[in-house]
């Protein structure tokens, strides 16, 4: 069980990101409108992006030279990032023996479709997808991308008590949302982007 | 556009065929000879292994007179044999610097040592090896240890660069390169007879009969003698 | 036809070379960056605009019996290179190593980086990455490259002719229908002939096949 400390600026192209928070164990919703460095955040947390300056530091480690796999994430992207020549099984097996990646199958209800390519799937099924994989290491950091913005409001529920399982289990979690009612739902803590910033609050203030 | 148009007829005036020079063939061994001489009108060699060159003769290639490195059977029906134009002799050479291996050895060298010779029946100069290897009784043993060229010059190349240890060119080929020294000349019991025919096509025009002619005059004999070519058979 | 038989054995010595080099030259134009990579870029389509029978002038005299290579090889470790059958598929080898490397620079970098972050970022080690992710997706335009550097290699003349000479082991069904032609062996250039064209075409079959997967 670890803090994140994220203190870190970056450019990409004419927009400038300086963001600065920390998360601790359960649930932080990263919050606000479409492009304002939400999904750039966790591309740095992750490591596929190196920041111009700052820090990110996991518990008593900086992250900074640690590459990507080594940082005991698990990621579930925005645009899913599935693999099309792989089936739905073969995205866990890499990470999780047999016996888990069916339980992790049977967890987001998608058992029957365990032998499906990406593309015979719905958007609702490949997110379920995405987010089962990013469990499959049981990771102490979470980042998931609008990870549910495509389910009904009943797998979205279903699917959040899952997150909330993981955050009891002690794990730090990052999780980009713009539905307000989702973000209070499952956010222990928040931090509001705009235009490149952020600002840490503890509750989501209601809409003015 | 209207520059690519301009570019476009400029490049195509390269590919005007100018058919108004004469093309004489001649053997390789014959290159720096040849430039010495002077025929009549507007001439172009064409140079390479005289079988090669007798094949595009016959099969309508544009050049009516062919200086051969030795008898082309296959221009009997398209063609006359004017004259000889000069005679030579087969030598056997080495990289300067390296072992010599004589004639008389050349059946008891060691495997690996290689023989370059010309490719028969399109090189004269391999033909001329092979018949001087069998009066010599050798060609059996020889024959495994022998790699080819694709003409004279191209044998004499690959001794220059030790690709062959040794190779069997004529006498006049030697001092063409700097890399290559004489072992000996051909025994004088297997010397074949080596010889420089001028073949004119049948269908000749009168322009290329006059440069066939010029090859046979006394005078063209002199320039090929003062490149050590011979004046006689061999 | 052992002029065939010539040409499979000196194509299938030089692809064993050509396409794991090629792969990787073409992984690391397509990742790489810099003067390295741009000096890499430039060797490699050496091969590719030079007159093929320069290439075999090079090769002579890098690696010839006297040549700054082949001295070592032929004095240390008794190898010659010319009128060998090793020689033909490094002559082979040399033109075709330029078609393989570009086509799996293309392959290599069509594959879209976002599903190897996604990969790295879940855990996989670079290696595995590569292996499951990576790979897997340039497949398809791998086999487009060996493909065009198999029919490249097939159809090789000028290098084969001035670096590995004309031999037993040396000829190949390009040289063979040349030295045929010379003779006037039509039937032999002409089969041999046909039978180069329907190599070619089998292997532009393969080459559409693959490209549609």
């Amino acid at each position: 069980m670890s803090d994140l400390v994220v203190d870190a600026r970056a450019r990409v192209g004419a927009f400038s990101l300086d963001a600065r928070f920390r998360a601790k164990p359960g649930v932080t919703v990263l919050f606000g409108p479409t492009a304002s460095g939400k999904t750039l955040t966790l591309r740095l947390v992750a490591g596929v992006m190196r920041p111009e300056s700052g820090s990110i530091r996991f518990g008593d480690a900086d992250l900074g030279d640690v590459p990507p796999h080594a940082r005991g994430l698990g990621y579930a992207p925005q645009d899913s990032g599935l693999w099309p020549h792989r089936d739905v099984r073969a995205h866990l097996t890499p990470f999780a023996s047999p016996e888990r990646s069916d339980a992790l199958l049977a967890l987001v209800a998608l058992e029957p479709h365990a032998n499906r390519r990406p593309n015979g799937l719905s958007g609702g099924e490949r997110q379920r997808l995405a987010f089962a994989r990013a469990l499959a290491r049981k990771p102490s950091l979470l980042l998931l991308d609008e990870p549910f913005s495509a389910l009904d409001d009943e797998s979205r529920m279903k699917m959040g008590g899952i997150v909330r399982a993981e955050a009891e289990r002690g794990a730090t979690i990052l999780f980009v949302t713009h539905d307000r009612a989702e973000a209070e739902r499952l956010g222990d803590a928040f931090v509001l982007f705009r235009d490149g910033k952020t600002e840490e609050v503890s509750r989501l203030r209601p809409e003015g | 556009m209207k520059r690519a148009l301009m570019l476009l007829s400029a490049m195509l005036v390269s590919c005007k065929h100018s058919p108004a020079t004469i093309t004489v063939g001649a053997a390789i061994s014959l290159k720096e000879a040849t430039a010495e001489l002077k025929p009549p009108g507007d001439v172009e060699w064409a140079y390479g292994a005289s079988g090669d060159l007798a094949s595009q003769m016959e099969r309508g290639a544009p050049f009516a007179v062919l200086v051969a490195a030795g008898e082309q059977p296959r221009l009997a029906k398209i063609a006359t044999e004017q004259c000889t134009i000069a005679w030579n002799t087969l030598v056997l050479v080495k990289r300067r610097g390296s072992a010599s291996v004589a004639w008389s050895d050349l059946a008891t060298a060691p495997t690996s040592f290689r023989l370059a010779i010309g490719l028969a029946p399109q090189v004269p100069a391999g033909v001329y090896a092979e018949e001087a290897l069998r009066k010599l009784g050798a060609w059996d043993a020889v024959a495994p240890k022998v790699v080819r060229g694709t003409n004279v010059r191209n044998v004499l190349d690959l001794v220059a660069r030790g690709e062959a240890d040794e190779g069997v060119v004529y006498a006049t080929d030697v001092a063409v390169s700097k890399d290559v020294e004489l072992v000996a000349e051909v025994p004088a019991n297997a010397r074949p007879n080596v010889r420089y025919p001028v073949y004119v096509a049948n269908a000749a025009r009168k322009e290329e009969k006059d440069v066939a002619d010029h090859l046979c005059a006394p005078a063209a004999k002199r320039v090929l003698a003062s490149h050590g070519f011979l004046d006689h058979p061999p | 036809m052992s002029a065939l038989a010539v040409s499979l054995r000196v194509v299938a010595c030089a692809l064993v070379f050509v396409v794991p080099l090629g792969a990787a030259l073409g992984f690391y134009l397509a990742r790489g960056r810099g003067a390295m990579r741009a000096v890499a870029d430039a060797l490699v389509l050496v091969p590719l605009v030079l007159p093929p029978s320069v290439v075999g002038y090079l090769l002579l005299l890098l690696l010839g019996r006297h040549g700054a290579i082949g001295s070592f090889l032929d004095t240390a470790l008794g190898v010659r290179l010319v009128f060998s059958s090793a020689g033909a598929s490094i002559a082979a080898a040399a033109v075709a190593l330029p078609l393989m490397a570009k086509g799996a620079e293309a392959a290599f970098a069509r594959v879209d980086r976002g599903l190897e972050e996604v990969a790295a970022a879940n855990g996989l080690p670079p290696r595995e990455t590569f292996r499951i992710v990576t790979l897997p997706l340039a497949l398809p335009g791998l086999g487009v490259a060996i493909t065009l550097a198999t029919l490249r290699a097939l159809g090789e003349f000028g290098a084969t002719l001035t670096f590995a000479g004309y031999t037993k082991s040396t000829a190949t069904a390009p040289l063979e229908v040349y030295f045929a032609m010379q003779l006037g062996d039509d039937a032999r250039a002409l089969s041999l002939s046909i039978a180069l064209v329907i190599a070619s075409v089998g292997a532009a079959l393969l080459l559409r096949a693959w490209s549609r997967r």
